[in-house]
């Protein structure tokens, strides 16, 4: 099931935000709503709950810092996804041991049947061991083209890089991760 | 083939995130504590006010250090002062810098060990290392849950290491992080820090921890301590 967030409150007058910062009633909104798919988000980079919830955490923290100067709510949200995939990259930097357990197998807070294991084995849990084994930026493109659905523009955006590096590192990332299915 | 991969990759990605859940906080919870803060700190941010922490904290032990050596001076030129009729006289001189000069006979004295006071009531940041110093094993990687707000972590490969390794470059030890949350930016849970040591022993000076977990992420073992004694005496 795609993850979605909830569509922007229009306010009485019909204007999706209004201009010049987030109100504390803009605030909450966003945070309600898109706090899980944050956290879902961060958890494909950091392969851990707490840690995603820890980053997204202080990400809305810095945004309510920064809410007189967000324009709209479109760029709170973008202020946010780029927040969250910063604070993600830092997090797994400080883990780096930690990381390269994650190579071997796991997603170790999450405790599956026997049935779900197997199934698990054969899918998703081979597609994303494989993926935490590519360079980071080939990852952050993947997850962020193939989770989130962001266009080459806003990928390039979100990361600070090119949309050529975009499509690039997209290109090497899905080649990996083929030749290395392949054998599945 | 490419859709294939992207098919599954899709998939993974959507099958992994729905099985992710999280409780949404109470925003305002979050709101209060980060005006909280701000009111705090005026220049706005938590570095501003761990870099004072940390420059407190480091002439705190500075002042310390240099006490105890003089303290041990004075024992020492007291020790002496029986085989020394030049100095067995008590009448203080009448600057007290130079009765915190010692002359003579030190050169034979050992050099002190360090060691930092503990203080009683609520412990600050100033109150690093010594009896709050807690010897952890080596683990691989490690996740560290503190319910407090402030603490250090970091590892070395030898025992003696305190705070100061932080402060004097020449100590033993490394400095893995250095954690300085005030509580109102500890959030809306007990706060949560991680990373890898894999150099020896992880040693965590706690501050204002009442009780610290850590799990070996790698063997999945948990250790957990109860700092309280050494922190309330």
């Amino acid at each position: 099931m795609a993850v979605r967030e909830r569509p922007w409150p229009r306010t009485k007058a019909g204007d999706v935000v209004a201009s010049g910062g987030l109100s504390d009633a803009d605030f909450d909104e966003l945070f309600r709503g898109s706090w899980l798919s944050l956290v879902r988000l961060s958890r494909l980079l950091v392969a851990e709950v707490s840690l995603a919830e820890d980053v997204v955490q202080d990400a809305f923290a810095a945004l309510y810092r920064r809410r007189d100067r967000m324009r709209d709510v479109a760029g709170a949200r973008s202020y946010l996804r780029v927040s969250v995939v910063n604070g993600s990259r830092s997090a797994l930097r400080r883990r780096r041991v930690a990381s390269l357990a994650l190579r071997s197998h796991r997603f170790d807070d999450d405790v599956a049947g026997a049935d779900q294991q197997a199934l698990a084995n054969a899918g998703t849990t081979a597609v994303l061991s494989l993926l935490h084994t590519l360079p980071l930026r080939q990852r952050e493109v993947l997850i962020l083209r193939y989770f989130l659905d962001l266009p080459e523009r806003d990928i390039a955006q979100t990361l600070g890089i090119s949309q050529g590096t975009v499509k690039s590192s997209a290109a090497r990332g899905l080649k990996s991760l083929k030749a290395t299915l392949g054998e599945y | 083939m490419n859709a294939d991969i992207e098919d599954r990759l899709r998939a993974a990605l959507r099958n992994q995130a729905d099985g992710t859940d999280s409780a949404v906080p109470d925003p305002a919870e979050l709101r209060g504590k980060v005006s909280a803060r701000r009111q705090i700190s005026p220049a706005g941010g938590w570095m501003p006010s761990v870099a004072a922490a940390i420059v407190v904290a480091g002439l705190a032990v500075a002042i310390t250090v240099t006490v105890n050596h003089r303290s041990a001076g004075r024992q020492a030129l007291a020790g002496s002062a029986a085989q020394s009729p030049s100095l067995s006289d008590p009448t203080p001189s009448a600057s007290p810098l130079a009765t915190d000069k010692p002359t003579g006979g030190l050169s034979d004295v050992p050099q002190p060990t360090p060691q930092v006071a503990v203080s009683t009531g609520p412990l600050s940041i100033a109150n690093l290392s010594g009896p709050l110093q807690h010897e952890i094993v080596p683990v691989n990687a490690w996740t560290i849950h503190c319910n407090g707000a402030n603490y250090i972590v970091y590892a070395g490969q030898s025992v003696g290491i305190d705070a100061m390794a932080r402060y004097y470059p020449t100590g033993i030890g490394s400095v893995l992080g250095v954690i300085s949350y005030q509580p109102s930016d500890s959030h809306l849970k007990p706060f949560h820090y991680e990373g890898s040591a894999g150099l020896g022993p992880l040693k965590i000076t706690a501050l204002t921890c009442s009780a610290v977990s850590l799990v070996d992420t790698v063997d999945g073992s948990e250790h957990s301590y109860d700092l309280a004694d050494q922190l309330l005496h």
